[in-house]
């Protein structure tokens, strides 16, 4: 695996995601699609070994500190260290789990992971900051509301997803990413 | 004793390790962490150039917002328009508070000068990557001399938020009004202000009662608190206005503008929103719910205007359409 054309890949995705989000959220709800986590399942699709986890881990990490949230009075906003982080690993983790079971050459195989990687996402970090509000005060976490919308969005997530996935199978050996014809099974 | 050099730890101890130490951070109060605020820094910085002209691209893709006319000269009499407006609804603030002021030098009571304001327009290059939080994410720091608590607007007169802390030195963050932890603010509902409405009927307000003035007409005041879907809503507040006069219908599309003490004196009498839907509770108070006239998660910009720098005084002036203050 090459690490220059993956960061490059991070980087846009990132950009992307930070740029666009808002744009396409559905009025003021809060959904809206990911973009990096169709970064993250293609690499778990695709990918081998720790590299895996290690971009999962630093694509969170980049979507944790990216992401401000105003404090109570507005007075404040302040970033979060690991809640995406983590959800990013034990998405890419579920990825690695379900891709032997998957025809990694359809089309809809990047989607169809994209929303479980995403809704995993959404599961884990939601799970960890609603432990943050036991004791953060300044934290209070709409665990409900919070659930509901990253559901929707991870739905959402697949039709970025439908879009990127052929641009990043042309991408693949770019990335030095396995194009599963040396693997018989997924892992 | 064996030594412990950097190929003798295993990728798969590290990547644990990391995982236990990022669990432990996700759930430390954020004073704990303040290296996730300066690292956002930089990746923001990192990422502006690419994430503005996408912003940018997407927006022309969209088109001008509802309810903003495409025709530039149409745009710039209604923001010259809605300025006028505002410094009208400013002096008449500024009245009352005067009155105010006479009666507390009265009591020999200091007080506060009033601050002069410099406006600064700046690009919103995007949003944090939380579509739970609202924040705006603006490229403009303290290179260009924002600072924390300065006031937000969108043509000139509508209240965006306020710029929240740290403040960067290229980049700013702003929590908008409609963003839950933004809090509640006071406003005035001006009903004389609704589309096709009849000519301003004065309302008498009681005296010391800290009501509207008579000289602008009718404005009741309202509490408003954000409900996380863009909207601001509250009960509206008819002490102080007369009796005989409290039969005035609050009707959708009357104007909503800020009378709130613990904003800055400059952003008094901005545009709240509109009143989007009138009901009455339980109890028989009158709750009203007000939208923004924008949409603020689609703002192309913002002008941030910074007060309390007596060496900008003089751009206190009005700067053509949406300037001044």
């Amino acid at each position: 695996m090459k690490f220059l054309p993956i960061a490059l890949a991070g980087y846009l995705l990132l950009a992307l995601e930070l740029a666009l989000r808002p744009m396409l959220a559905l009025g003021s709800t809060g959904i809206a699609p990911h973009f990096v986590i169709i970064l993250v399942a293609f690499i778990a699709m695709n990918g081998q070994g720790l590299f895996i986890y290690g971009v999962a881990l630093v694509m969170g990490l980049l979507i944790d500190v990216t992401a401000a949230r105003a404090a109570p009075g507005a007075g404040a906003t302040f970033a979060m260290f690991g809640p995406h982080a983590i959800g990013y690993v034990a998405a890419a983790y579920l990825v690695v789990t379900m891709r032997g079971f998957l025809l990694r050459r359809s089309p809809l195989a990047i989607p169809f992971l994209s929303v479980v990687a995403a809704a995993m996402a959404v599961i884990v970090s939601s799970a960890l900051l609603m432990v943050r509000s036991w004791f953060d005060a300044d934290w209070t976490a709409a665990l409900g509301s919070r659930l509901g919308a990253g559901m929707a969005s991870a739905l959402y997530t697949a039709l970025p997803a439908l879009v990127l996935s052929p641009l990043l199978r042309r991408l693949q050996s770019v990335m030095g990413l396995d194009d599963g014809g040396s693997r018989r099974f997924g892992r | 004793m064996p030594r412990l050099s950097p190929t003798s730890i295993n990728p798969r101890t590290m990547l644990a390790a990391s995982c236990a130490i990022l669990v432990l951070t996700a759930v430390l109060p954020g004073r704990l962490t303040p290296f996730a605020g300066w690292a956002g820094e930089l990746i923001d910085l990192a990422v502006a150039p690419v994430q503005r002209p996408m912003s940018a691209g997407l927006r022309w893709l969209r088109g001008p917002q509802a309810g903003r006319p495409t025709d530039a000269q149409l745009l710039a009499l209604q923001v010259e328009a809605d300025s006028w407006k505002l410094r009208s609804r400013q002096a008449e603030q500024e009245v009352e508070r005067l009155r105010n002021q006479i009666v507390q030098l009265q009591r020999g009571l200091a007080l506060n000068p009033s601050l002069a304001v410099r406006q600064l327009t700046a690009p919103v290059i995007g949003f944090g990557s939380d579509a739970s939080s609202s924040v705006l994410k603006v490229q403009a720091g303290e290179r260009n001399g924002v600072i924390p608590g300065s006031v937000a607007v969108f043509d000139g007169v509508n209240l965006v938020g306020r710029v929240a802390r740290p403040v960067d030195a290229r980049v700013c963050r702003i929590t908008p009004i409609t963003d839950r932890s933004a809090g509640a603010l006071s406003a005035r509902i001006f009903p004389n202000e609704a589309p096709g409405s009849p000519a301003p009927a004065t309302v008498d307000v009681l005296p010391g009662s800290g009501g509207a003035p008579d000289a602008g007409g009718l404005s009741l005041e309202c509490k408003l608190t954000p409900d996380g879907r863009g909207l601001l809503v509250g009960p509206v507040e008819w002490q102080g206005v007369r009796p005989d006069q409290q039969n005035v219908t609050l009707a959708q599309g009357m104007v909503v503008r800020l009378s709130d003490s613990s904003w800055p004196q400059s952003a008094q009498m901005l545009v709240v929103g509109r009143i989007e839907r009138v009901e009455t509770t339980d109890v028989g108070r009158t709750r009203v719910s007000v939208r923004p006239m924008f949409d603020l998660q689609r703002l192309g910009e913002v002008t941030i205007r910074v007060s309390g720098e007596p060496d900008d005084a003089a751009n206190e002036a009005p700067r053509g359409p949406g300037g001044g203050s």
